[in-house]
């Protein structure tokens, strides 16, 4: 029973959501142009499709006894049998959690620390949130890592990347200087 | 024909060009590289790339990515056979026969029989682009906004109709996608829409970031979440390759031909990828093959089946992307940002304004078959080792590979928010079973139906009857009540069926 009123979640939240983006469309700022249609017109279109949509799904899930999750081409995939079954259904929330923090932070920092610092960081730590334990190949990664991307990207590809601000930026600047980035 | 003939002789000397040809065997490397590892699909490979090719110029560009897109069709079927693991969504059909041919004993001719599918839906599909670009963007000249619109419709619901599953998910995921297309200052009127006052979402919100960010971001987000758990890989298989004998493979011709019919039309429909190509193409060798109740049991007909059509899709997919400017799959889509990225709008005048360039494709997927025979047959020792690398490290390099990428377009600090937020909701799109695909597509198409529609409505007066009244318009929109009635029709013809009959799969 709580499984269906759970499958709902989505949809109540894409309505909600649909709903104050449709409200939103009475309030955009132009003037009228005879008998064309507005800028409000295709937004709100779409809207009201997203809002029948959701409300469509809505009662067919509260009509239906048991709720059967969509099945999607994916899961039409050969499903692990045995050990690898038991793992691929397992989840770990607090991975998910801590690698988007990390994302979140790594983006949030990259104009302080510096791509070279910053990425390096982020490798490292994102690796091992990702299980793997083994420092000595985290730190080869993570330092050689963000050496490459930064002497692909400056070097071959004339990306501008952040170098930082100080202290940090002098760690970029020499590295630059070390790989003949202007 | 003959002038198709002399340009297409031009094409394959540019190809050979040594930058040219650099990019295409790198491309076709790395494709099938990408293709290999599981949790790396073809579409994210080829958006990965995309930075990489904006120091390049056009022609290279698109011969990597279009190198990339041919070999990644063949790459993914060489764990499904020997491990068991689909590397790409496409190649689980043809998992069922050509793992138990592989546990047969027979891996080596699995793998033979997966590579001249490869080769020949490759070589159809290039033979069929060349034929039908030309007469193709000759029509497209003709059309007019309700044709454009009408089109676009059809490749949204399409893909919505046809991708299977839960089509009230793939609708919302579509239409959400045409939403966020909507950011932005609306380009009739100059007005804000759904900026919020934020000049980040002032400069809308391209295609690039949603795309990279659900599909790379959100994918490894997914398998964090996971642990990452690959699946582990069974023992240690003698990886060879043996091609069919030519009366072998002359005895499953209406097989290569059911096939690569299947591949073409499933590509030239705007949506229609390489997956459902492979999966529709395994279904109707279901339905009429003549071995068709020993499908799933390790026979020919279920590898080459799924493997000719997702192969012959790619040329399919190409037409309306040189010819419409509408991108036919993800991975057109990205090549679509390439050609925009060079200031070249692909469409029915590029067959006049940029023909070298065109026929240069043609002769790259030509080409990139052969090449991609070669290193199918010579270099899978060294493809399989890529499957050892703990997957938390490549992940990350993903990661930084999309953030990095979408930071190159604009160098902006905003499109790497722009990465996480897609990321995040890519998850939870994955997380609820709402397809992803239907969403990148919504964004990409969504202007090009905004404008096509209101320009329409603009010309004719608010007459919406002219899509309906003009044929070419009128017979596209017919197909696309069909392609939305085709599922209901599948239900209501299956549902005394699945009483009866065991489920295929597992």
């Amino acid at each position: 029973m709580l499984s269906r009123y759970r499958g709902l979640v989505p949809y109540l939240l894409v309505l909600a959501v649909a709903l104050a983006l449709a409200w939103n469309t009475f309030h955009f700022e132009f003037t009228p142009r005879g008998d064309r249609p507005g800028p409000d017109v295709w937004p709100r279109a779409i809207l009201a499709l997203i809002v029948v949509t959701c409300l469509v799904r809505i009662l067919a899930l509260l009509r239906r006894p048991f709720s059967s999750d969509p099945v999607m081409l994916k899961d039409v995939l050969e499903t692990p049998s045995g050990a690898g079954a038991e793992t691929a259904s397992k989840r770990y929330p607090l991975l998910l959690v801590t690698g988007i923090g990390l994302t979140i932070a790594y983006v949030a920092l990259l104009s302080t620390l510096g791509f070279f610092i910053g990425t390096a960081l982020y490798i490292a730590t994102l690796i091992r949130t990702g299980r793997y334990r083994r420092w000595p190949v985290i730190a080869v990664v993570a330092l050689g890592g963000a050496l490459a991307f930064m002497f692909v990207f400056m070097r071959i590809v004339y990306l501008s990347l952040p170098i930082g601000v100080p202290p940090f930026a002098q760690v970029s600047l020499m590295l630059m200087q070390l790989m003949g980035i202007r | 024909m003959l002038e198709v003939l002399h340009q297409l002789a031009g094409g394959f000397l540019h190809v050979l060009a040594p930058v040219n040809f650099l990019a295409l065997v790198v491309g076709l490397v790395v494709g099938m590289l990408v293709a290999v590892l599981p949790g790396l699909t073809l579409v994210m490979g080829v958006v990965l790339a995309l930075p990489f090719t904006y120091g390049m110029s056009i022609t290279p560009s698109i011969i990597l990515l279009t190198a990339m897109y041919v070999s990644g069709t063949y790459g993914g079927a060489i764990t499904s056979i020997l491990f068991r693991i689909p590397g790409e969504p496409m190649d689980v059909p043809l998992l069922w026969d050509g793992f138990a041919m592989a546990r047969a004993g027979q891996p080596a001719q699995a793998l033979g029989w997966t590579l001249f599918a490869a080769m020949t839906g490759g070589l159809i599909t290039a033979t069929i682009m060349v034929t039908l670009a030309v007469p193709f963007a000759k029509v497209a000249l003709t059309f007019d906004s309700p044709e454009y619109f009408s089109i676009v419709l059809f490749g949204f619901t399409s893909v919505v109709a046809l991708g299977g599953g839960s089509m009230a998910n793939a609708f919302i995921s579509l239409f959400f996608g045409m939403l966020v297309s909507t950011v932005g200052v609306d380009e009739i009127y100059g007005v804000d829409r759904f900026t919020f006052g934020s000049s980040m979402l002032r400069d809308g919100i391209g295609y690039l970031p949603v795309m990279v960010g659900a599909y790379g971001l959100g994918e490894v987000l997914v398998r964090l979440e996971q642990g990452f758990v690959s699946p582990p890989l069974e023992g240690d298989r003698s990886i060879a390759t043996r091609l069919p004998r030519f009366a072998d493979a002359w005895k499953l011709r209406a097989t290569f031909g059911r096939a690569s019919l299947v591949g073409v039309l499933c590509g030239i429909v705007p949506g229609a990828g390489a997956t459902i190509a492979s999966f529709v193409s395994y279904g109707v060798e279901g339905q009429y093959g003549k071995r068709r109740r020993e499908l799933g049991t390790g026979i020919a007909e279920g590898i080459v089946a799924p493997q000719v059509a997702s192969t012959a899709s790619v040329g399919g997919h190409m037409v309306p992307l040189l010819t419409l400017g509408i991108p036919g799959s993800g991975a057109t889509a990205v090549i679509l940002g390439a050609f925009l990225l060079h200031g070249v709008q692909p469409g029915p005048q590029i067959f006049e304004t940029q023909s070298l360039l065109v026929y240069a494709i043609f002769a790259s997927v030509f080409l990139g078959v052969l090449g991609m025979g070669l290193l199918g047959y010579f270099a899978i020792r060294p493809l399989i080792k890529v499957l050892y690398l703990p997957e938390a490290i490549v992940s990350v390099f993903v990661v930084l590979f999309c953030l990095i990428g979408a930071y190159s377009e604009h160098n902006n600090l905003s499109d790497l928010w722009m990465i996480v937020v897609f990321g995040v909701i890519g998850y939870l799109f994955e997380r609820w079973r709402f397809p992803i695909a239907p969403m990148v597509l919504g964004c990409i198409l969504g202007p090009v139906a905004e404008t096509s529609f209101l320009t329409t409505m603009i010309s004719y007066r608010n007459d919406w009857t002219v899509f309906f009244t003009r044929p070419v318009s009128a017979a596209v929109m017919a197909l696309t009540a069909l392609a939305l009635l085709y599922p209901f029709y599948r239900r209501f013809r299956r549902r005394p069926q699945d009483a009866l009959e065991p489920s295929r799969a597992g």
